[in-house]
């Protein structure tokens, strides 16, 4: 009982006792977390691919996501008779968690390369990947990074590391220049943007690259305003905001704040001309669901969306609808392409041997939809590893759904701007 | 004017939200000493809890909420003969960390990992004073807040069963002594403590969204609201959770966001260097 005296001998009687039980019970616990994905079973077969994303811990829903669309293409491949140039040989998938955290990513994908990965794909965090990425460097085993955005992956001369999806940078010049072109297309002028961005982790990243590109292609008066993670109340800082005149509300936050920012607009009857965000927790299935019918009319950027013309979609739309209700997530999209790269460059490697792999991944060329790149612009690698050909996509969320409304060649319905009144 | 106003009221809504947050971790704290690292966990379980009964059965999480907290008391009570009791104190702490990481497992292989809302119909429903916006939902649960810290003073210091805990929290040797049956008394204040966190989970349920690692965030708050209060005194956790908040939407509303974390660990530092035994603290319930 707490209040009894702790003395030395009670306190190693104790240890034994419980120790035991609570080592038991964490370990029931550990394996719960472990179980949690039941699509995480790893087929048995010739060629080891490595996966490292966040099973648990806060980028997990990110992680999970991106880890359906990498067992699915895996699956695909095995089921449509493996690896032809290696004689039909079937893709072993083998997993691992970095609980997202960087400490750990270093130390699983130092684990997935002594367990014979010969390639590895990544679905972490930024900061995880930066340290996952080091590790691949030195175990020199190719890394195709499926949803990490940040430039400085890319940037540090690496090279191993492979970044299918685009960059923060060209991301958020993206979201800028279709930012402008949707209100000029309206004909909205907006009297002053207010970017709410989180202050913790990725939120200042975006906020640089838009102190960046704003002022270049805008003359839009622009303020910006932090926020701590977790914070549990926005109606001050919205009432800032609003008294500051801003009437178009821009977001770096991750989904869970920005749902509640959405929700507190709503309640608050904040009209503006415009509700956009440009961060990877935005553009998640998990946004949507928890902003619910918040989420109407806000616009964002993303790589890909469940509702663009795309060639060789369907497909895949197909199976990633199959058993699961509302959205597909668009970070399933992008680890299904990351897949599809690793796919594509066994085959043209034709060889397990890692620096032909290397060299494959490397000479990657593939268009929009080509076996199974679904995302828009394709893949092409520079010198970086970083991948030139992807292009983003400007959606609006309309009736629950992403849909795309630029840049024209993958819209599926025009935008509606000024945002409607709560 | 406006946007004096908003964050006093924002921070008094807030305020009242923190204070049903940590009413039950203080409770358990305050009368039998035990830390419990699953209290973060075991609200988020209420808000999942009221998530399923909304989704399945279509129930209000307000009616949810009624229903959660003796429901949650009965688990509470489990837990304390299961776990508790015959552990000291260090093995509590272990103890009730396992139990927040098997709860959090759970909730994962049951619910996944996004972050999700309950869709009650009245959401968004706000009063609304010129430009100052007051949502229903969050007076509801400010004022549940208060009333359900109200409720726990008057049972603390008005029943037999209340009484019995404060003895218990003063001199548990001495109470034994008296005939107060401490197990069982307990038992009852673990089961109290995580029937408020049940109740607390399905509240702000409405107005949060949550997800399964939610817990050992709600836990810094609950800790930080319980140490600046001090033990031992209802009124002191209601100040220290009016202050937390009120800091919160001020600094929001006239700082940067980056001065709020630092500025609310200061005032921690403070209070705990000038008045280590809280703001009003007892040292015990």
């Amino acid at each position: 009982m707490s209040h009894r005296e702790l003395s030395r001998r009670q306190l190693l009687r104790d240890a034994g006792r419980y120790g035991l039980a609570v080592a038991s019970l964490m370990g029931v616990g550990g394996a719960l977390t472990a179980c949690a994905d039941s699509r995480s079973t790893a087929s048995s077969g010739d060629i080891t691919v490595g996966h490292l994303f966040s099973r648990t811990g806060s980028v997990a829903a990110v992680g999970q996501a991106a880890a359906g669309g990498v067992l699915m293409r895996i699956d695909e491949a095995n089921e449509s008779g493996g690896i032809k140039s290696l004689g039909g040989a079937k893709i072993n998938l083998i997993e691992a968690d970095d609980q997202s955290k960087p400490e750990v990513a270093a130390g699983e994908l130092a684990r997935l390369a002594e367990q014979g990965a010969q390639v590895c794909i990544g679905s972490v965090g930024s900061p995880a990947m930066l340290q996952a990425t080091q590790e691949a460097e030195r175990q020199q085993v190719s890394i195709v990074n499926s949803v990490s955005v940040l430039d400085q992956i890319n940037q540090r001369g690496f090279r191993y590391t492979f970044t299918s999806c685009g960059n923060s940078q060209r991301y958020t010049e993206d979201f800028v220049l279709n930012t402008k072109t949707v209100l000029d297309q309206a004909g909205y002028r907006p009297k002053k943007v207010g970017v709410l961005f989180e202050s913790n982790i990725q939120g200042p990243f975006y906020a640089d690259a838009m102190r960046k590109f704003f002022p270049q292609y805008t003359k839009w008066d622009v303020s910006y305003y932090d926020y701590p993670l977790d914070t549990n109340d926005f109606e001050p800082l919205l009432q800032r905001l609003r008294g500051d005149g801003v009437d178009v509300v821009v977001l770096a936050s991750y989904a869970k704040d920005g749902a509640l920012i959405l929700q507190s607009m709503q309640t608050m009857r904040y009209d503006v001309g415009l509700i956009a965000g440009c961060m990877g927790g935005l553009i998640s299935r998990e946004f949507i669901t928890s902003a619910g019918d918040a989420a109407e009319g806000f616009v964002g950027e993303s790589y890909w969306v469940e509702h663009l013309k795309l060639p060789g979609l369907q497909g895949f739309l197909d199976k990633a609808r199959q058993g699961q209700s509302g959205p597909v997530d668009p970070f399933t999209a992008l680890g299904y392409a990351a897949a599809s790269v690793v796919v594509d460059a066994l085959e043209r490697a034709g060889s397990t041997d890692k620096a032909k792999i290397h060299e494959a991944i490397a000479a990657t060329d593939l268009s929009a939809g080509e076996n199974g790149f679904i995302a828009p612009g394709g893949v092409k690698f520079d010198a970086t590893g970083a991948n030139s050909a992807i292009r983003g996509v400007y959606y609006q969320i309309k009736d629950g759904q992403q849909q795309a409304v630029l840049p024209k060649e993958f819209a599926v319905t025009e935008p509606t701007v000024p945002h409607a009144t709560w | 004017m406006v946007l004096f106003w908003s964050a006093l009221i924002s921070g008094l809504l807030l305020g009242g939200l923190y204070a049903l947050l940590a009413s039950g971790f203080h409770l358990a704290l305050g009368v039998i000493n035990v830390v419990n690292f699953a209290y973060g966990t075991l609200v988020v379980s209420g808000s999942y809890a009221a998530l399923v009964l909304n989704r399945w059965f279509g129930l209000d999480p307000i009616i949810s909420a009624v229903l959660l907290t003796p429901a949650f008391y009965l688990i509470g009570l489990g837990l304390w003969p299961l776990l508790l009791r015959w552990s000291t104190h260090m093995f509590q702490l272990i103890t009730t960390l396992a139990v927040a990481l098997i709860l959090e497992g759970l909730l994962l292989t049951f619910f996944g990992p996004d972050v999700t809302s309950v869709h009650a119909p009245y959401r968004g429903a706000a009063i609304h004073v010129g430009e100052l916006s007051i949502s229903v939902p969050r007076l509801a649960i400010g004022i549940a807040g208060m009333a359900l810290v109200g409720a726990l003073g008057m049972y603390l210091h008005r029943t037999y069963g209340g009484r019995a805990m404060r003895a218990i929290a003063q001199n548990a040797a001495g109470a034994a002594v008296v005939g107060v049956p401490i197990r069982r008394m307990s038992a009852r204040i673990i089961g109290l403590s995580t029937g408020v966190a049940g109740l607390a989970g399905a509240l702000t349920a409405i107005y949060l969204p949550f997800s399964p690692f939610d817990g050992f965030e709600l836990l810094i708050v609950v800790f930080i609201v319980t140490a600046l209060g001090g033990l031992g005194s209802l009124t002191g956790l209601v100040v220290a959770a009016m202050l937390v908040a009120l800091v919160e939407s001020f600094s929001q509303s006239y700082l940067p966001g980056v001065v709020y974390q630092p500025l609310v660990y200061l005032m921690l530092i403070a209070v705990l260097w000038l008045r280590p035994e809280g703001i009003l603290g007892k040292g015990r319930a």
